[in-house]
């Protein structure tokens, strides 16, 4: 079946003009092209000053795009049409402290065009949904952080989006909080909408999300599933407990293996970590540590996380650091 | 329309969730609360109040010569009903050692009278000039009459008997009282002045200083927070990612502010207009009219508010450049203002005469000036006195004895009549211009007028006075000390130095007065407090009435007068533009003239013309065929810019205009034969190329004042100068009530379209 792209950018670029004469060039997004499916959720990562938010806003029409081509649900990003059928939670959500819960979802709920009746019944499900059914009443002054997070996203499914867009859904949330809010998207993905998700916390958007996109200066590094970004299955990685090496053979290993990593362990050990690892390189290894003479006391075999990944693509330069 | 709804409802909730809503409603109501018990009762006028006598000069003079006139008069039994001391120091008054008599101790004593009539000797009063209200109330049964109006007849019989002091002043008067104290006898005015001060003084007054100032200036601190606001992070992405546009949002968060204070403007008028209603008794409904008029100005301040709290995103920023702002428009404002009035008024034009070929005017600030067409400027022949409060009073030409004449009283701006030590100056070319003392002129003047065979005469609270042009010239004798003694003999002999009084006894001139010449003819048309006069020559020196009428209306109205041949036309402040048959003074006719208001000042065609000119305060000029009664079709040049007109015997009109240029104009062919532009001096080039530029582009806020004091007196004209109770001839300001709406809506849109470009072309 091939169901029509919820969001799709092609060669997106933006570049911020500053200084007081705005002749300085800041390029905050080089050539974006991406795209996100129906039902899935996708996460966009990325180091701070990426362009994942910029990314975001022009998706929403908060930031006029310098060139490319970006829409949403098949309509130009930005338009009317396309922001009427988002739900946006944006990062640091900060509610009008005159708001009652029930009053803030009935004002967002009237700028998303909603009539009073259709807002009322929205409001009693997703108040009851996220927790807040019995505080609806009460100032969004007393509202913790969580609390808030909790009616921002009750807010953005008000008006029974097809695309959420959650900036940062967690941050800034205690364990319980991150935990809740995770549920929420969990139970969102089970009744098929589309989210897409900008976070730093890698492990939660590993645990959450179907495909990812990381960015970095300004450009897509890698758009895939954690399978599709970890490469074949035979490039795993391998970590070695051996005895401790001269110097010499340590530089002599970096020498032959580039994506080594070599740190030191007690009662006089080593922890060499190969990120990938073929089997041919695994076997070389071993050949070679058994040729200085080291014992092997333990070798781990397993696949790469996110955050590996993640720091291969953002930060290529760090690799072989011991 | 739905979501911008729902901002303007937002910013209200948010308004009324904050304190500062709640604070201004309770400054509010306590000033309506402090404001509600003040009321007026109702009153009998009796009190003689200093600004009820015309001249104090001519009080004393009159209390003065009827002290020591051994014939017993109304006034003499005034005097003799005074304590003894008053009548001491009025008997002994001529002699230098004397106790001057001041206006004050003159007015306490006749207060005094009011309360007993032991003084009123009836057969003296039957001499004197009754008012119908006096007649009534004297023919009255006496058990009928309360303590009240007794009192009011007595206080008519003191005007009856000094004649030419007193303003008319209407029976009702009303008494201030806070809850229920009474104010003190100060605080009693008529009704009709009652409702003038409240009009056009205390209403706009406290609408412009509460609202406008104050009102405004805590509006701006409490929303200056409103637009930065909404376009912090966090709140702002939210609403943009919403489907609305961002210039409605905008516009939406404005009309909310706007909205909110709005709601404290009407709370403020309506209480005010209550109180006003309820508790003073003057339902004045054009003061809801300020509603709409003050949210229109903080409109104005807010739109640079709103633009600067959108680009800035900052409270403090915003509210700054705001304050700014205000300050920018009051510097220019001011700026213009001082220039009108040290610049161009006194350059400005009064009066403008011919003589030969020779042009001569009077300034504003009593300068009179010769134009040197060599030169193209005008030549200073006699210089005011800075700073004495100088007037000119002419000048008039006397083309038979090439002389003009003009006079330079000091009376100051509150007095519109000449003092007792004002003598004519002499001009001629034939000395060179060099200025020739001249006759005294009677004390009390209003205006001078050339007439048959260069007869000079001059009109005033003494009457009307004639001087043959033979007689112009100082005898050489030192000028009288300006002791009261020869300010008494001016003001009340006869012969007057060189003028002879013509009028005859019964028609004093008493104020509201004119007095116009008739065209060819020795006649003379008078108006005097409802009175219209023809005086003809008798057989002696002195006039006889001709023909006398009381004209419809009320008595006290002010008045323009003009002659021609056949025909008087009357302006008066709410009668209208009338003309009358000159012999029969019976109506004729209505000048159309709805649009124009009142006129400043009458010209006839002095050649025996059927025209007559009508100089307006909006500086237009409309001619009216008298025989017609219709108005003529002549494009009059300069319209608009007109401040002075002279229309001298065979030549063309004289038309001063641009404060000091002079056009000649002959209205039947339509002919502009002569045209004076003096070489600018550099303050005037100021003036004219940046000053009047730089008001003209800004948005006057500081001027909506006017629209104010237009809407709440339902005028467009008011008095700009001192009051003067004589003729139409005083100073007026026509009121700025659409032209400042005009500037600062045009002001107020051009900043809401550069914050809805910013607004939709912004990355946020």
């Amino acid at each position: 079946m091939n169901l029509p792209l919820v969001i799709e950018t092609e060669d997106l670029h933006k570049t911020y003009r500053e200084g007081l004469l705005r002749k300085r060039r800041q390029h905050a997004l080089r050539g974006v092209s991406l795209d996100v499916r129906p039902g899935e959720v996708f996460g966009l990562l990325g180091p701070n000053g990426a362009g994942k938010t910029t990314l975001i806003k022009i998706l929403l029409g908060i930031v006029h795009k310098s060139g490319g081509r970006a829409s949403l649900l098949g309509h130009p990003a930005g338009s009317q049409i396309s922001r009427g059928r988002v739900g946006y939670l944006p990062e640091n959500l900060r509610i009008a402290r005159h708001h009652t819960a029930r009053t803030a979802l009935k004002f967002y709920g009237r700028l998303s065009r909603m009539n009073s009746r259709a807002i009322a019944q929205r409001s009693d499900e997703l108040l009851e949904w996220v927790g807040l059914a019995n505080r609806d009443r009460e100032s969004v002054k007393g509202f913790s952080k969580g609390m808030g997070q909790r009616l921002g996203l009750a807010q953005a499914l008000l008006h029974d989006p097809d695309l959420l867009i959650l900036d940062e859904p967690t941050d800034g949330l205690d364990p319980v909080g991150r935990s809740q809010v995770r549920q929420i998207i969990q139970q969102l993905k089970q009744q098929g909408k589309t989210i897409f998700l900008n976070s730093h916390i890698l492990q939660e958007v590993e645990m959450i999300c179907d495909r990812f996109a990381i960015l970095a200066h300004g450009e897509v590094k890698a758009v895939g599933t954690i399978d599709e970004l970890r490469g074949t299955g035979d490039d795993v990685a391998a970590v070695l407990t051996t005895d401790r090496l001269p110097e010499a053979t340590i530089e002599q290993i970096k020498g032959h293996f580039e994506q080594a990593i070599i740190d030191p362990l007690p009662h006089e050990r080593l922890r060499i970590q190969l990120d990938p690892c073929s089997s041919a390189q695994l076997d070389a290894m071993i050949d070679r540590l058994r040729e200085a003479g080291a014992s092997i006391h333990q070798i781990d075999r397993g696949k790469s996380s996110l955050e590996q990944i993640f720091l291969s693509l953002v930060q290529p330069n760090t690799k072989g650091a011991t | 329309m739905r979501p911008y709804l729902a901002v303007i409802t937002d910013s209200f909730r948010e308004a009324l969730a904050s304190r500062v809503l709640w604070l201004v409603v309770l400054g509010i109501g306590l000033f309506l609360a402090v404001l509600s018990p003040l009321g007026v009762r109702n009153e009998v006028t009796t009190q003689i109040k200093r600004f009820d006598v015309t001249s104090g000069q001519r009080l004393v003079s009159l209390l003065q010569a009827a002290a020591i006139m051994p014939r017993r008069t109304a006034a003499k039994a005034i005097v003799e009903a005074f304590p003894d001391d008053l009548q001491k120091r009025l008997r002994e008054s001529e002699r230098p050692d004397a106790q001057k008599v001041r206006t004050q101790d003159a007015i306490d004593a006749l207060n005094a009278l009011l309360d007993n009539d032991d003084w009123y000797d009836a057969s003296l009063w039957a001499e004197t000039t009754r008012l119908r209200e006096l007649r009534e109330l004297d023919e009255a049964d006496e058990s009928t009459l309360t303590d009240d109006t007794r009192r009011r007849r007595n206080r008519l019989r003191l005007e009856a008997a000094l004649p030419g002091v007193f303003h008319p002043r209407s029976g009702d008067s009303v008494r201030l009282k806070y809850a229920i104290f009474d104010f003190p006898d100060a605080f009693v005015v008529t009704r009709a002045t009652f409702n003038e001060i409240l009009n056009r003084v205390a209403l706009p007054l406290i609408v412009n200083l509460l609202l406008g100032v104050l009102g405004v200036f805590i509006a701006i601190l409490v929303t200056g927070s409103i637009i930065p606001e909404v376009f912090q992070p966090g709140s702002l992405q939210l609403l943009l990612s919403k489907p609305i546009s961002r210039s409605f949002l905008f516009l939406a968060k404005f009309v909310g502010g706007c909205s909110f204070v709005t709601l404290n403007i009407t709370f403020m008028v309506v209480g005010l207009w209550l109180i006003v209603g309820f508790r003073l008794h003057h339902w004045n409904h054009n003061l809801l009219l300020c509603i709409p008029l003050f949210v229109f100005l903080f409109m104005v301040y807010y739109s640079v508010s709103a633009v600067t709290g959108l680009i800035w995103r900052n409270a403090i920023v915003s509210i700054a450049l705001t304050v700014l702002f205000w300050i920018a428009c009051f510097l220019v404002n001011v700026t213009n203002g001082m220039f009108d009035e040290f610049v161009a008024a006194p350059a400005t034009l009064t009066q403008v005469a011919r003589l030969n070929d020779d042009i001569v005017a009077a300034t504003r600030n009593g300068d009179l000036q010769r134009f040197d067409r060599s030169k193209s400027e005008w030549q200073v022949l006699l210089e005011a006195e800075f700073g004495r409060g100088t007037r000119a009073i002419g000048p008039v030409a006397l083309p038979e004895s090439n002389q003009v004449l003009v006079v330079q009283t000091r009376g100051g701006p509150f007095n519109p009549f000449s003092g007792s030590n004002d003598r004519l100056m002499i001009l001629t070319p034939d000395e060179d211009w060099k200025p020739i003392d001249g006759i005294l002129l009677p004390a009390g003047t209003r205006d001078i007028f050339a007439g048959q065979d260069d007869t000079l005469y001059a009109y005033g609270t003494r009457g009307i006075a004639r001087a043959t042009s033979d007689k112009l010239e100082a005898d050489g004798k030192p000028a009288p000390s300006g002791g009261v003694f020869s300010g008494l003999m001016s003001m009340l002999g006869k012969q007057v130095d060189g003028f002879e009084i013509i009028n005859p006894d019964s028609v004093g001139l008493d104020t509201p007065m004119n007095v116009g010449l008739v065209p060819g003819s020795k006649s003379i048309v008078v108006y005097t407090r409802g009175r219209l006069i023809r005086l003809d020559p008798g057989d002696s020196n002195a006039y006889v009435v001709g023909t006398e009428v009381t004209l419809e209306g009320e008595s006290n109205q002010r008045a323009a007068l003009a002659a021609t041949s056949n025909h008087v036309l009357i302006a008066r402040e709410d009668s209208g533009i009338e003309i009358y048959d000159l012999q029969s003074l019976e109506k004729q006719s209505s000048v159309p003239v709805s649009d124009s208001g009142k006129p400043t000042d009458l010209i006839a065609q002095a050649d025996g013309g059927t025209l007559v000119a009508m100089l307006f305060a909006d500086r237009n000029v409309l001619l009216v065929d008298t025989t017609t009664g219709k108005l003529a079709d002549v494009e009059v040049p300069h319209q608009g810019s007109i401040v002075s007109v002279a229309w001298p015997d065979g030549g063309p009109m004289l038309i001063a205009h641009d404060l000091n240029h002079v056009t000649l104009f002959d209205p039947s062919s339509e002919v502009v034969s002569d045209v004076l532009i003096p070489t600018p001096g550099v303050w005037r080039l100021v003036r004219d190329w940046f000053v009047k530029p730089l008001h003209f582009i800004f948005p006057k806020p500081g001027e909506l004042g006017e629209t104010v004091q237009g809407l709440v007196i339902g005028d467009s004209e008011i008095e700009a100068g001192p009051p003067s109770g004589v003729d139409l001839a005083y100073d007026r300001q026509l009121l700025a009530i659409w032209p400042p709406l005009i500037s600062c809506g045009v002001f107020t849109l051009l900043m809401l379209a550069v914050g809805c470009y910013y607004v939709s072309r912004q990355d946020f």
